[in-house]
């Protein structure tokens, strides 16, 4: 059984850790091309990080709302 | 963070309830609306219900606020191979696989099969959704509209 460990940066991206599928919100199953998975949601490529999280001022505590 | 369970006892299985991950996808309500109705306390009445038929429904719950356990030996959930992640169109990731849930110094934050993670960057449970993406109009981009320069 393939083990997916999701890593939740401070105040920055998931990482996952683990072989994964990836389906879009087009609904298209890709192969992800990164393990990085926006959770700001300000990234312009999502579903993945693009380091907007740091620019927008993202807090990633669990009782913080989006900036 | 999860919350404790609360657990449903039925012929062959019991079924455990986390309200702090509970986003009410109602997968539940109409998969089995007999066993599972809101208008009802409790709203999880398993008399008379086929367990294998609760135990399909169960899974389908992508927030894994619901989970069950057999006690008749009867297959339990067998976690998705390969994992799967979907974006939800303005909405969460739906996780899906033998998962962990860690912060970045390695602390163990959830385990579980299905997972449904904030996307928007406004839950107040995350890293987990709790419906903030429909508060804050979270939208993604429109797919018949090219992005702005």
């Amino acid at each position: 059984m393939a083990l997916i460990r999701v890593v939740v940066s401070e105040d920055g991206p998931y990482r996952f850790e683990g072989e994964f599928r990836l389906e879009t919100v087009a609904r298209e199953e890709v192969t992800p091309t990164s393990s990085r998975l926006c959770r700001c949601g300000a990234s312009r490529s999502k579903p993945y990080c693009d380091g907007s999280h740091a620019p927008s001022g993202f807090g990633g505590s669990h009782d913080q709302d989006a900036l | 963070m999860p919350g404790p369970r609360k657990e449903y006892a039925g012929e062959g299985i019991v079924v455990s309830w986390d309200p702090t991950l509970c986003i009410h996808v109602a997968e539940c309500l109409r998969g089995a609306p007999r066993s599972f109705d809101t208008r009802r306390r409790p709203w999880i009445t398993l008399e008379g219900a086929d367990a294998d038929e609760i135990a399909r429904v169960v899974q389908r719950c992508p927030s894994g606020a619901l989970a069950y356990r057999r006690t008749d030996g009867g297959l339990e959930e067998v976690p998705a191979d390969p994992t799967s992640v979907r974006a939800v169109r303005n909405g969460p990731y739906y996780v899906r696989g033998q998962i962990e849930v860690v912060t970045e110094a390695g602390g163990l934050l959830h385990t579980a099969t299905r997972a449904s993670l904030c996307r928007c960057g406004g839950s107040r449970n995350k890293p987990f959704c709790d419906n903030s993406h429909i508060m804050l109009g979270f939208r993604d981009p429109d797919p018949d509209v090219p992005p702005a320069e």
